[in-house]
């Protein structure tokens, strides 16, 4: 057991702000083991999180030990508008402490008195681990395919 | 021949003044009978920094459109167009004006360097399917998990 598991816990799931954006980008290459995925850019003027309404951080005594950003979007039919779950991360030193539960279901309360009618996330069949945390938060399996062309 | 069987097709971008008319064909033609609204379309922003779609034109009117959106989607972490919806009036289908609608978007989506297509078919949509796999797209491990709110 790690030093920071050790520590009483205390998570705090509480709106992203911009000043969010450099521990966000820590964990995702935390997470990720390479500068791959979120750019600065991205957060600031990418599609991205849009104007952050839906993107939530979970902090561990005060510090940003997890995130989820979403969107509002119209992905695939029928055009509603959805909830959509971008990207979701925990720092690895935290995880197992239900703190990417508490995120999605942050983001869950929100959509629900937003009115939007559901929260989607894609996700890659094989990727049991997320297929298995979403199934545990009452998510289901949807009947969209998803068929790709690369140019 | 019919006067409908009669004039070139135009393709171009869709933009906002279009938004009638497109909710106009799809009322009397669409899957859904009418499963755009208004409010829907309006969010889309038909000519916005992040709309990709695409109108038919036979003699100055609409007979088809394919609804499309620049997105961010988690896996893989790219640029990706959204192929949110096509309709074709059935009195102009036969004449390749789907096909000439997604060769427009492909041709754009290469310009501006979006390397990725992606659309999102329903299970029992066959018809799109086979459609979307004649245009050279692929089935990909991706698929949707969805809480949906009732009430």
């Amino acid at each position: 057991m790690t030093p920071i598991e050790r520590r009483e816990t205390k998570v705090r799931i509480r709106p992203m702000e911009p000043e969010d954006i450099d521990s966000v980008l820590a964990i995702d290459r935390k997470i990720t083991g390479v500068r791959r995925a979120i750019t600065y850019t991205d957060l600031i003027t990418g599609d991205l999180g849009g104007v952050l309404g839906l993107s939530f951080v979970a902090e561990v005594n005060g510090q940003v030990a997890g995130f989820i950003l979403a969107r509002r979007a119209y992905v695939g039919e029928p055009v509603t508008e959805v909830g959509l779950i971008q990207i979701l991360g925990v720092d690895p030193d935290y995880w197992r402490q239900g703190i990417a539960a508490k995120l999605v279901n942050a983001l869950l309360q929100t959509c629900r008195a937003k009115k939007l009618g559901a929260v989607r996330i894609m996700v890659n069949e094989r990727d049991s681990q997320l297929r298995g945390l979403f199934e545990h938060l009452g998510f289901t399996r949807g009947k969209l395919i998803d068929y790709t062309k690369t140019l | 021949m019919s006067t409908m069987e009669k004039g070139t097709v135009n393709i171009r971008r869709m933009t906002r003044s279009d938004i009638d008319a497109v909710l106009a064909l799809d009322e009397k033609f669409g899957r859904g009978r009418g499963s755009l609204s208004h409010k829907d379309l309006t969010a889309i922003g038909p000519g916005g920094p992040l709309d990709l779609s695409f109108v038919a034109e036979v003699g100055g009117k609409i007979v088809g459109f394919v609804i499309n959106r620049l997105a961010y989607l988690m896996i893989p972490f790219t640029e990706v167009c959204i192929v949110q919806g096509m309709l074709v009036d059935p009195d102009y289908q036969g004449r390749g004006i789907g096909t000439k609608l997604f060769g427009k978007l492909l041709e754009h989506c290469h310009s501006q360097g979006i390397n990725t297509i992606r659309a999102l078919v329903e299970e029992h949509n066959k018809e799109l399917q086979q459609f979307v796999q004649q245009l050279g797209f692929r089935r990909s491990p991706i698929v949707n998990y969805d809480k949906t709110f009732e009430g």
